[in-house]
């Protein structure tokens, strides 16, 4: 009996360690002055282009793992040509870094995301937000067919 | 709309069944389950979990509609403060079942309640919280599918209403499974008590083991 007792208050006083442990994160972590890191180096590509965005944040979940693998193989064997070229550009963006928040509301984002967004002379003009990742992710070839469809059509646009 | 409505079903069923809400659910399950040799009891603790589970996804819904807070905003602040917060109920919960801690809430009238009673009701707020808590794939499912079908139906209760419903369906088809199953093999060997100590005890344990561990890499770590 007593052994549960001594178990049982362990657990609890371990609840409450952690809660306090989550409280002084959130204080500290408001009180740090937002450390500005170097955005990296963009390159100005004056042509038309499309960027492919995957967002995700600190906790990474293994189907967002997946939807990230999923999504560089895509681009990176369907279009390797269009990324040396500079047509076609990854980037994979954490939300949860203060300096990327902006992107939640830009792109209206709800949980972890592929967004594609077309570039015309250094400015963005249009994005789509590809939501039906989430539902194909169980079938591989389906979900990069899905990508694959999106991408190549936006390309012909630009190619025109 | 009869589509719709089945659909939200089919959503909520969807993402209770996707791996991520997997501890959650066993939680769930083991909680509701936990009195399987009295039948009521296990309806009682199913039917308030499903009322917790939709009173999350409704208020939610209201929240949106009233629109005093930005969709994305708040789906992001709810799967980020859920997995947080999940870790300490899953011990508790863990901690509960294997009862190295009781509750003891005294009633107005001056006399105890009875554990039994407490132990049905927290099947509500377990449910309420388990729903708050959201993960990627419920997001992507509830914030990304449910809501705008329901903003486009116009039906911003009924369907996240029913979503809720979809949400706890597996849950306490497990839990009737447990307790339909454990009461036939417990007449046929006369030792329900026992199989019942024993589910109790392995449910408690994983519980408490995917609670720290939760605990530790979402609370101390990340």
């Amino acid at each position: 009996m007593n052994k549960k007792k001594t178990a049982g208050i362990v657990l609890i006083l371990f609840v409450i360690l952690s809660i306090f442990v989550l409280v002084a994160k959130e204080i500290t972590k408001k009180e740090t002055p937002k450390e500005k890191t170097a955005l990296p180096t963009k390159k100005i590509t004056e042509k038309e282009h499309i960027k492919v965005f995957y967002f995700h944040g600190n906790v990474r979940c293994p189907s967002c793992k997946k939807i990230e693998a999923y999504t560089r193989e895509t681009v990176n064997s369907r279009y390797k040509n269009e990324m040396e070229k500079g047509l076609i550009e990854f980037h994979e963006i954490n939300i949860d870094k203060p300096e990327n928040a902006k992107y939640i509301d830009k792109y209206q984002l709800m949980t972890k995301q592929v967004i594609l967004a077309e570039y015309k002379n250094g400015k963005e003009t249009k994005w789509k937000d590809l939501d039906k990742i989430w539902e194909l992710l169980g079938d591989k070839e389906q979900f990069q067919m899905y990508e694959d469809m999106e991408i190549s059509a936006w390309l012909k646009e630009i190619n025109r | 709309m009869i589509m719709a409505l089945a659909t939200a079903i089919w959503l909520g069923i969807l993402t209770s069944i996707s791996p991520c809400p997997l501890a959650t659910n066993i939680a769930a399950v083991s909680y509701i389950s936990k009195n399987i040799s009295n039948r009521k009891s296990v309806a009682i603790s199913s039917i308030l979990y499903t009322l917790g589970r939709i009173a999350a996804y409704t208020i939610i819904s209201a929240i949106i509609v009233i629109s005093v807070i930005s969709i994305p905003k708040l789906s992001n602040f709810l799967q980020v403060w859920g997995i947080k917060i999940i870790g300490p109920i899953l011990i508790l919960t863990g901690a509960f079942l294997l009862e190295l801690i009781t509750i003891n809430i005294p009633s107005l009238s001056g006399t105890r309640l009875k554990p039994e009673k407490i132990t049905t009701a927290g099947s509500f707020f377990l449910g309420l919280i388990f729903a708050l808590s959201f993960c990627p794939v419920s997001a992507a499912l509830f914030f990304g599918s449910l809501i705008p079908l329901a903003v486009s139906e116009e039906s911003k209760i009924l369907l996240p209403l029913l979503y809720g419903i979809g949400t706890a369906l597996p849950v306490i088809f497990f839990a009737s499974l447990i307790a339909i199953g454990s009461s036939k093999v417990g007449t046929l060997f006369t030792k329900i008590t026992k199989i019942e100590k024993w589910i109790r005890t392995i449910f408690g344990i994983i519980l408490v083991i995917t609670g720290i561990y939760y605990t530790v890499l979402y609370i101390f770590i990340n």
